[in-house]
């Protein structure tokens, strides 16, 4: 008894929320119902990757500043000329941006990490640095070997040029292991004409929204009316990294950056562009 | 018996009370805590106005880093002295310098303000000669007539002659050098000095007269002309050139009698200079010093070097005990994997010590000569924990002169001890046979042995001991001849617990011998005197905390095996230390330091010209001699130990990770890079003998021909199988 006895004291409180949730529901699925038949749309192009994208950064790094900006010029200079001279049609050296940092040696990170004082008079590294993105265009006019060549052509004359590249492995903290760093990501394949591919994606899309509506209406007896309402939900990524992709998709919008034309995958395969449409017919 | 409300009133007078106690008690400790909060800031105040002090004007002997005793005594009488001679109290100044002269040393050595340790005779002259004029007057008045009485006792034929007088004549010219007759005595002690070959302590003499005596009557022609002559025996040739010039101007048409015929001095002079001096003399003794300085163009031919030949050293058993020892932690700390071994080389072979198994190789066909043990062994000796406390990779050290191949090691049966030593071991060099091995128990060697003729200078240091030993042992039996101590080093721990103890350098240049100790100091010694003639200091800051977790990333000096290195261009040395993040650059003729900058601690200097200093770590860097800027840097795939570079008339080659980069030492451009045949390693030192570039990696040595010397058919040895022990 004693035992129960809580229960019953909470179960009004239950039934109070199991209430208000179906209060909540039903009516909205009724007025779905009460419209026409409602129909997700799938649509799916596939595209073979036409840019190769790889990322180099170009560092100078110092005790004295006058040193690190030397430095630095002189690894952008001999980049550049490293990679121009590999004579690869349709390579471009996309500028990204440069930055001046300065960062905490292993033991003031250690410092830091323990909560202790960090002593700043110790001398730090003035870091100079630059991101390059290495273009390759027009890849998928050649085939799998020949790309592969001309990865390992721009990959060796960057590491012989000095140039990091591929994501950055290096721990944010010295010394520690940061496993989602483990995985050094040399090369990212790149549809561009997103749009486009869209537009033919979407057709599908609907189409196959009005097939599903006319096995429902078959199945259920009634006859398919005219189309009440259309919602383009738009890419159908089935992971989360698409709510994140939609999001900065938005910002980028609100904020007036443009948004790219182009759909990334870290695999050489053909890449999907797909998108959802939600139709809503009426019955007659 | 009070009634409820006398009650309330007397709980409130209490309350009130106890209030005001509360409250006065409060702001007392406020105020104490206020004063003593102030005397902190005041004595933090006192304490920061104090450090800076120290920071600024700290004497060199009490610099972080290397200890040398100094005599405190005599140094206490000459801080006294130079501050009565600031306060221009001239009677207690020279009671002070009396004393001084007449106190025994302790210690050879006295610091200047500039950071040396020089001899304590010469400190205390230079502070004679410091003094102003009024106290010149003074000191005259004080000692004239007794100088003048003892130099005429000494010198009553004119010439000092035997060394008894030669001796006490030191004595008056160090005690009394400013009196009238401090300039005769100075000469004659430099004609003596230039008769017996001794040109630097007769340029000195002569020097001290021209500096320190303006009111001489010496003929200043005469005394230039000296010096000149002095300079040019001991091959200060810039200085010579100098001087001449400055004769030529000061005192033109002016003869002097020289062998008792009367030459003109510029002309005499001048033929005494080699020809093209000022620009052979310090290119020739820059080459004598550098052995990687090379006088032709190294002609490599396509992009893929072919080898004359390979000998892989690294033994299976002993690569998989280094993995072992880099996943059960005992090891982790040392970086094994990247460890290139030490290599020697004379016209016939190349001669390697690879964690204490040395064996040489034929430099024509690439064939084993001889080697001391099998590389299998290793893998057992690795298993020892003892091992990896004792090991000290830049400990392991070989050298080859005349038949004698002299190496520094744990020998294998002492893997396994505790505190293992280092033992100086000399093989026969065509044989591989042992000669001899240090014999002394707790004796542990640190440097590379230099050997010059029968003698072997080498620094040791007692195992639980910190205080450095040079010695001077005999090449035949390993007999120690003499010994100087030097100094305390002050050594960081190892994650075993164990002090890792710095790898002093040595470098030899007529009489004198160069010691960088890698630990905040250079010494020069004497070594016909077998004395310090001088000490640099220069803080060296150790981490003696022992935070080394076996967990923590490797710094990147770790990886490489960043050794110090110093490099000499006649007078100029240019020296950078192991854990240090300066490179200095020093003027040994008048003992200056002529600039120090900033450099990464991991970088390791490889290699001078006449434009630049060369230091690698994981860029090439080309400092500027003169404006010590960086000229150019460029990365390079640097991953190992060994670290060093070929230096060519116009450019430079490194043996990399990714081969061997040819660089351009104009800019620093990668003019070139030779892939070679050793493409799994991780590339390591560079060395050129023969008409052969060998290329010693973390596991082989490969040599490739250059120019167009007819190679034999390439050969790839394996070390186990391909001979035997001696």
């Amino acid at each position: 008894m004693s035992g129960l006895s809580p229960l019953m004291q909470r179960l009004p409180l239950f039934a109070l929320a199991v209430f208000l949730c179906g209060g909540n529901i039903t009516p909205s699925s009724f007025a779905d119902e009460a419209q026409g038949i409602t129909v997700m749309g799938l649509g799916s192009i596939e595209a073979k990757p036409s840019v190769v994208e790889l990322t180099g950064v170009v560092i100078g790094q110092g005790q004295l500043a006058g040193d690190a900006v030397t430095k630095f010029h002189g690894n952008r200079r001999r980049a550049e000329t490293a990679f121009k001279n590999l004579n690869i049609p349709g390579l471009e050296i996309v500028e990204e941006g440069m930055s001046l940092y300065s960062s905490l040696n292993a033991s003031q990170m250690q410092a830091m990490m323990r909560g202790m004082a960090v002593n700043n008079a110790e001398s730090q590294e003035l870091s100079v640095s630059e991101t390059l993105k290495l273009r390759v265009t027009g890849i998928d006019k050649l085939s799998s070997q020949e790309l592969l060549e001309i990865i390992v052509r721009i990959v060796d004359s960057g590491k012989d040029a000095g140039v990091i590249i591929g994501n950055d492995t290096s721990p944010s903290v010295p010394g520690t292991y940061n496993a989602s760093k483990a995985r050094n990501t040399m090369a990212t394949f790149k549809v561009t004409d997103v749009e486009k591919m869209k537009e033919a994606a979407y057709e599908q899309a609907v189409k196959d929204a009005r097939t599903k509506a006319e096995k429902l209406a078959k199945l259920t007896g009634v006859k398919l009316g005219r189309v009440l309402s259309v919602d383009g939900v738009g890419d159908s990524q089935k992971n989360t990294a698409a709510i994140y992709n939609q999001i900065i998709s938005q910002y980028m919008a609100a904020t007036g950056v443009n948004q790219t034309e182009e759909q990334a995958s870290t695999l050489l395969k053909a890449i999907p562009i797909a998108v959802a449409v939600r139709v809503t017919y009426s019955i007659e | 018996m009070l009634s409820m409300g006398a009650h309330l009133k007397l709980f409130n007078l209490k309350s009130v009370r106890t209030q005001c106690l509360v409250w006065c008690g409060a702001l007392l400790l406020y105020c104490q805590v206020g004063v003593a909060q102030a005397q902190v800031i005041i004595m933090n105040g006192v304490a920061v106005a104090r450090e800076a002090v120290a920071a600024n004007g700290v004497t060199p002997h009490k610099m972080p880093g290397f200890s040398i005793s100094v005599d405190e005594k005599k140094l206490n009488l000459l801080e006294d002295y130079e501050r009565y001679i600031r306060h221009r109290m001239w009677e207690k100044a020279l009671t002070s310098l009396k004393e001084l002269s007449d106190t025994k040393s302790t210690s050879r050595l006295l610091p200047t303000k500039d950071g040396f340790l020089i001899d304590a005779e010469d400190r205390v002259f230079q502070a004679l000669t410091a003094l102003p004029a009024e106290g010149r007057e003074a000191f005259r008045l004080f000692f004239d007539g007794k100088a003048r009485k003892q130099f005429e006792d000494l010198t009553s034929s004119g010439q000092l002659l035997t060394p008894q007088a030669i001796q006490e004549a030191r004595l008056v010219f160090s005690q009394y050098f400013l009196t009238s007759i401090g300039d005769d005595v100075a000469d004659l002690l430099g004609n003596d000095a230039f008769e017996q070959g001794k040109f630097p302590q007769a340029a000195r003499y002569w020097r001290a007269i021209l500096d320190h005596h303006p009111d001489s009557n010496l003929s200043e022609v005469d005394l230039n002309v000296k010096y000149a002559l002095a300079l040019i025996r001991n091959r200060q040739l810039e200085q010579a050139a100098s001087t001449i010039q400055l004769i030529s101007q000061q005192y033109a048409d002016q003869k002097v009698t020289l062998g008792g015929e009367s030459v003109d001095p510029v002309v005499y002079l001048k033929a005494l200079l080699p020809a093209d001096s000022e620009k052979n003399s310090s290119h020739t003794l820059a080459s004598t010093v550098l052995s990687n300085r090379l006088s032709q163009p190294l002609e490599l031919t396509g992009k893929t070097l072919q080898p004359r030949w390979q000998v892989t050293f690294l033994d299976q058993t002993a690569e998989q005990a280094i993995a072992n020892s880099q996943s059960d932690y005992y090891g982790r700390s040392k970086s094994y994997q990247t460890f290139v071994p030490p290599m020697a080389v004379d016209d016939q072979r190349a001669y390697f010590n690879f964690y204490g198994i040395c064996f040489g190789v034929d430099l024509q066909s690439g064939k084993l000569v001889w080697r001391n043990a099998k590389f299998k062994d290793l893998g057992t000796n690795f298993n020892n924990y003892s091992f990896h406390q004792s090991s000290n990779l830049n400990q392991y050290h070989i050298t080859v002169d005349g038949d004698y191949v002299l190496t520094t090691l744990i020998p294998q049966k002492e893997m396994n001890r505790y505190r293992a030593c280092y033992r100086l071991i000399a093989y026969q060099r065509d044989s591989g046979k042992q000669l001899w091995q240090s014999n002394q128990t707790n004796e542990s060697f640190i440097s590379r042995p230099l050997i010059d003729g029968d003698q072997v200078y080498v620094i040791s240091h007692q195992q639980n001991n910190k205080l450095l030993t040079l010695n001077c042992l005999q090449l035949k039996t390993g007999k120690k001849q003499w010994s100087i101590p030097l100094g305390s080093v002050v050594a960081g721990n190892s994650s075993n617990g164990m002090p890792i103890m710095p790898i002093p350098i040595l470098r030899k240049t007529g009489d004198s011998l160069l010691i960088l100790t890698n630990n905040g100091a250079l010494f020069e010694i004497n070594l016909s005197t077998k004395a310090i003639n001088w000490a640099f200091r220069y803080p060296y800051k150790v981490d003696q905390s022992s935070t080394n977790h076996y967990y923590a990333a490797l710094d990147e000096e770790v990886q490489l095996h960043s050794e110090g290195q110093m490099l000499r261009d006649a007078n100029l040395v240019y020296f950078k230390e192991a854990g240090m993040d300066e490179v200095f650059a020093l003027d040994l003729s008048v003992k200056k330091m002529l600039w120090k900058r900033p450099i990464k601690t991991s970088a390791q200097l490889v290699g001078i010209d006449q434009k630049n200093l060369y230091l690698l770590s994981r860029e090439l860097e080309a400092i500027d001699r003169q404006s010590h800027e960086l000229n150019w840097a460029v990365k390079l795939p640097v991953a190992a130990g060994g670290m060093s570079a070929l230096l060519g008339p116009d450019r430079l080659w490194v043996f990399t990770s990714r081969g061997i980069f040819e660089i351009s030492q104009t800019n620093g451009d990668v003019l070139e890079i030779y892939r070679g045949h050793d493409l799994t390693s991780l590339g390591g030192s560079i060395d050129f003998q023969r008409g052969l570039m060998l290329c010693i990696s973390n596991q082989a040595v490969t040599a490739y021909p250059v120019g167009d010397s007819d190679p034999p058919p390439a050969a790839e040895t394996d070390i186990e199988t391909e001979n035997k022990q001696p």
